[in-house]
């Protein structure tokens, strides 16, 4: 869902008032937390939740971007920052590909005598040898060392971004499925831009992170005055009833299976939406 | 009893009941555009080419499924998960057909498009895995490996998440996964369970997967400096790649050798003897003298995990030689094996290795040629990082061959890059060389910049070791005597801002060349003064032998006394070598039973490698910069300063234990460079801040140099005792006619009794250090019940 311009939700049925409530709360500056952690199983709303969130939010008012950390794109810190750059906007956006010309383009560096190196630091490139009837794979480097030169010129960047937003503006981070982030990726967003965000750094910036495990870092006491933790809960039945029945218009008799077998396990937004698209496609297609 | 139930999973339950009432096509659809982690268009036309445009409709109307980017569908993963799962029970055939399609789109893609080929990599690698899982877990393996050499960690990652969604179909070959997972663990530098890797290992014998474990022990042993288990894990994962043929893993196997080898002796304190070591009469006699030794030191070194300090034992140096040779012989190897891959990372990364160690082998030439045959490749060309590498080591060639100017601008034109990448620790290293580059070219100004620059990149690579190096070489900048006086106090002020003092037990970096002009200057004089010295006591002896017993009755003409003698002599003139060879071998006994004994396993991490003073505490750090305990002075009690370093570690170990107490107990285990400058830094700082701490020093002087000599000492004076008291031994004297020969009895009397005696003060000797020792732990003990 990386950098995804949300098109209006399809079916609402969950409308997650306490949680929106208190990202208005946050997001307008009445609370002073800045990190929002939402905490719930797979299939529970968390993507949907922060899909409401971002459309909640006026663009006049701030610079956003919604950043999938399980994607196979965003395997590093170094990716993470490259989205952002590429989807935020404004003068973060600026910054950041101004830092990304200068550290990913052409190498050109010079010295008070000369200039020593010339080249293109490309991307890291994957090739595949045939030997003696068998693959072999090899990774060939363009710039090894280069990762962490340019981790930190993009952080700069991004840094400096934030200080020339305008002061009425701000920036929102949505980052859905942390617990699928990298180490790399999680150690630079908890290191990094959280703990920042903590001590008082980055003060126009909100984040919001969902997660189906725990938040450990949240352990420590220091992060309760910046940051929310909210486990989000299953559906109450007569929010399923009033959804399968009112909403999508659909026969009571498969109610009564769904709420058989989802009881057990409670009732996942995700999951019910699925099966009422699925019994839909089925009533149509029976009545074609 | 009990059967373990599979955890109810009432989504899929739902599922089940719900799924099954979809029309055919339409589960049919949904099912196959759940195979890719990604659908679009180009892999829609393969899934289902008939009816793409409709079916790819159909797909979107399902609200678990979203459209990230254009043209991009992805399912929920709870809904993907279940579909994929389904696969397996209705179809496993036909998942394979359509799983191997996709697998050759991905190769394509992989083949003819450069950009997030990592990516297209990966999803080949994952669809093909579900083709042939033998064959590709081999080929994941593979990559996987890539990755990580090249510090690709997040793709790595990335691959083993795609990998693990397979888990189910892959069946036994998923034991790979729980090695890909180790692995990863190993290069995020994370504790590894070496259990699980044993019992894989057991169960895979003589597989790959075994091979690779095998390899993963193996460098995890070298990083902890267990080298013999290191050596011992990689040699069992060769033999096993020799047998499978498997070259990739065999060259990096010599690859891992070669810095196991490289790391020993970096860890040991480098080498510090040069290669050509016979180039004079005297070394030849010293080497003739020393190989006995030499092979015994280096059978034990190569089997125990440890090497003790190189310093002060010039043989060890050969030893470390062998090591150097025996790392450049992997090298070589391996090299060979990357270039009949023609992976070309590899080739890169074995040249620049090759290129350090021939350079500390003194081969300078062969180093240059490597670096400039390396400099043309078109991967280092194109990465300013590797560029620098090999620059770096042309500069410290330049400088060796007085070229200054060269040498100038090689070194700082990778000084920059290394602190634009931040490669703190190379970084660290090329400023002080173009310091002492613009020292020799007489440019002060720049020196300074220099070490300047060096405290910046010691600071963040934390090598409080280096900041020490760089202080003393400011001070010694500072002395010259043709500097204005405001350059001198900008030096001074520079000097001044390292607060901490450093003290150091294994010194692998840049003091080694001061080290090797040492030991090179002072050798030879060594060994002749220890021949003289030798020479002069045994003829002191025998004189005064002569003299106190009448000099007319010495049968210098006699051939057996001179026989003797002379044996004696050579006895003597070999005695400071052997005490030494049967000193470390003692202690390399002593030491490993006790290790053995007490179970103790980390036997080096345990052991610090500096020690750093500052107004707070003190601490450990090991010589890569990583810190260890911290020590804070208010918290001491008892401060042990042990003997000498050959004995630290079985004494810290029974200290510890005589202790019971470590956290307010400081032991120094080791007299270190700067020894006596450590002891007085400790007790200064427990005295200034009026600690209750005691400092006791624990010493075994036994086999010091200084007992070594008043033990001979001694003796001799016991022999001239011994032999003045005629009475006792009546065997000169009247009984003998003037002139005549001394009978055959008396004659041979007198050549036991020097040995003898010696043998018997040594004695008195260790006992008087003993009971010296053990009164000290026995106070230690005392003092830490306080």
């Amino acid at each position: 869902m990386n950098g995804t311009r949300f098109e209006p939700i399809k079916h609402e049925f969950v409308d997650r008032e306490p949680e929106r409530g208190r990202y208005g709360a946050i997001a307008c500056g009445q609370d002073q937390q800045r990190i929002f952690c939402l905490q719930a199983e797979d299939g529970w709303g968390k993507s949907w939740l922060l899909a409401r969130l971002y459309l909640d939010t006026p663009d006049q008012k701030c610079f956003k971007v919604v950043i999938d950390l399980g994607s196979t794109k965003v395997k590093d810190e170094e990716a993470l920052l490259e989205n952002i750059a590429e989807e935020m906007g404004g003068p973060i956006s600026e910054h950041m590909a101004e830092a990304m010309e200068t550290s990913a383009g052409k190498i050109d560096i010079k010295s008070e005598r000369d200039t020593i190196i010339h080249g293109d630091v490309a991307i890291n490139k994957v090739v595949v040898n045939h030997q003696g009837g068998s693959d072999h794979l090899s990774v060939e480097l363009q710039d090894p060392h280069g990762y962490g030169y340019r981790v930190r010129n993009l952080t700069r960047a991004f840094i400096a971004g934030l200080e020339a937003l305008p002061p009425s503006k701000q920036a929102i981070l949505f980052l859905d499925r942390f617990e699928k982030a990298t180490k790399p990726t999680r150690d630079w967003l908890v290191d990094q831009l959280l703990t920042g965000m903590r001590d008082g750094e980055f003060p126009n910036l909100i984040a919001v992170v969902a997660s189906t495990q725990p938040f450990d870092f949240l352990e420590a006491r220091e992060w309760r005055y910046t940051a929310v933790h909210q486990h989000l809960q299953g559906l109450p039945e007569d929010a399923v009833r009033e959804y399968w029945v009112q909403k999508r218009r659909l026969p009571e008799g498969d109610l009564q299976t769904i709420l058989k077998l989802l009881r057990t396990g409670g009732f996942s937004p995700s999951a019910l939406s699925n099966f009422a698209d699925m019994i839909e496609q089925t009533t149509a297609t029976n009545q074609a | 009893m009990q059967t373990s139930q599979p955890a109810p999973n009432p989504y899929n339950d739902a599922m089940n009941e719900i799924f099954e009432r979809l029309p055919v096509h339409v589960q049919d659809v949904l099912l196959l555009g759940a195979i890719p982690h990604v659908l679009d268009a180009e892999l829609a036309k393969l899934l289902f080419p008939e009816e793409t445009e409709a079916d790819i409709k159909i797909i979107r109307s399902f609200s678990f499924t979203s459209e990230p980017r254009t043209g991009q569908i992805e399912y929920h993963s709870l809904a993907r998960r279940y579909l994929l799962g389904l696969w397996m029970v209705r179809d496993p055939d036909r998942f394979r057909r359509m799983s191997d399609l996709l697998a050759r789109e991905y190769r394509r893609r992989l083949e003819t498009s450069p950009a997030d080929s990592t990516i297209h990599a990966s999803e080949w690698l994952f669809h093909n895995l579900v083709v042939d899982p033998a064959g590709g877990m081999s080929l994941v393996s593979n990559l996987f490996d890539e990755l990580l050499e090249s510090r690709e960690l997040g793709s790595a990652e990335r691959l083993l998440h795609l990998a693990e969604e397979q888990r189910a179909w892959i069946g036994s070959q998923s034991v790979w996964l729980d090695y890909f997972g180790s692995s990863l663990a190993y290069n995020y530098y994370k504790e590894l369970n070496q259990t699980a890797i044993e019992k894989i290992i057991a169960e895979q014998e003589s597989s790959l997967l075994a091979a690779n474990c095998l390899r993963l022990l193996g460098r995890n042993a070298v990083r902890k400096q267990r080298w013999a288990d290191g050596r011992d894990f990689l040699l069992k994962a060769l033999k096993i790649c020799n047998t499978l043929d498997n070259a990739y893993t065999r060259a990096s196997v010599h690859m891992d050798l070669g810095d196991l080898f490289q790391n020993l002796v970096e860890s040991a304190g480098g080498i510090l003897v040069e290669a050509r070591e016979l180039d004079t009469p005297f070394r030849i006699l010293y080497y003739v003298l020393s190989r006995g030794p030499l092979w015994m030191y280096r059978l034990l070194a190569e089997r125990v995990n440890w090497l003790p300090n190189l310093y002060n034992m010039n043989y060890q140096n050969w030893v470390a030689l062998h090591f150097l040779r025996l790392a450049l012989k992997n090298y070589r190897l391996a090299e060979k094996g990357f270039k009949q891959l023609q992976n070309r990372r590899g080739q890169v990364e074995i040249a620049n290795r090759m290129a350090g160690l021939l350079f500390a082998l003194s081969h300078t030439g062969s180093a240059e040629r490597l670096c400039r045959n390396s400099l043309k490749e078109g991967m280092v060309k194109n990465s300013p990082y590797y560029t620098a590498r090999f620059e770096s080591i042309l500069g410290q060639a330049a400088m060796q061959h007085k070229n200054l100017e060269t040498a100038h601008e090689k070194l700082s034109n990778s000084l920059e890059i290394f602190e634009r990448y931040g490669d703190w620790e190379n970084a660290a290293r090329v400023a002080q060389n173009l310091g002492e580059a613009c020292e020799k070219e007489g440019k002060a100004e720049l020196a300074l910049d220099a070490y300047r620059k060096c405290l910046e990149s010691c600071k963040n690579s934390r090598n409080g070791l280096q900041q020490t190096e760089t202080a003393y070489r400011l001070e010694k900048l500072a002395r010259k005597p043709a500097l204005s006086e405001s350059l001198r106090q900008r030096i001074m002020d520079v000097r001044r801002t390292i607060g901490s003092l450093v003290f150091m037990d294994r010194y692998p970096g840049p003091v080694q060349e001061a080290f090797h002009r040492l030991t090179r200057y002072l050798t030879l004089p060594s060994i002749l003064l220890i021949l003289l010295f030798t020479v002069a006591i045994a003829f002191g002896a025998f004189i005064s032998v002569s003299f106190i017993t009448g000099e007319s009755q010495v049968p210098y003409l006699d051939p057996v006394v001179w026989w003797s003698q002379a044996i004696f002599l050579f006895a003597w003139i070999l005695l400071p070598l052997l005490a030494l060879w049967g000193y470390n071998l003692t202690y390399a006994l002593l030491g490993h039973f006790v290790i053995l004994g007490l179970g103790f396993t980390k036997v080096d991490e345990a052991q610090p490698n500096l020690f750093v003073l500052d107004d707070q505490a003190i601490s450990q750090q090991n010589w890569a910069g990583g810190s260890g305990q911290k020590i804070f002075w208010e918290n001491v009690r008892t401060a042990v300063i042990d003997d000498r370093v050959l004995f630290s570690r079985p004494m810290t170990f029974s200290s510890s234990i005589l202790l019971h107490d470590n956290e307010t107990s400081l032991l120094l285990p080791a007299s270190t460079f700067r020894y006596l400058e450590l002891e007085k830094e400790v007790a200064r700082q427990l005295t200034d801040r009026r600690s209750p701490a005691q400092i006791i020093k624990n010493r075994l002087r036994i086999l010091e140099w200084s007992s070594l000599i008043s033990s001979l000492l001694m003796g001799v004076i016991l022999a001239g005792i011994i032999v003045i008291s005629q009475d006792l031994f009546s065997c000169y004297g009247a009984e003998v006619p003037q002139g005549a020969d001394c009978p055959e009895a008396n004659r041979l009397f007198y050549l036991p009794i020097l040995p003898l005696s010696m043998f018997f003060t040594s004695l008195i000797f260790g006992f008087i250090s003993l009971v010296r020792w053990l009164s000290a732990n026995w106070r230690i003990k005392k003092a830490s019940k306080l």
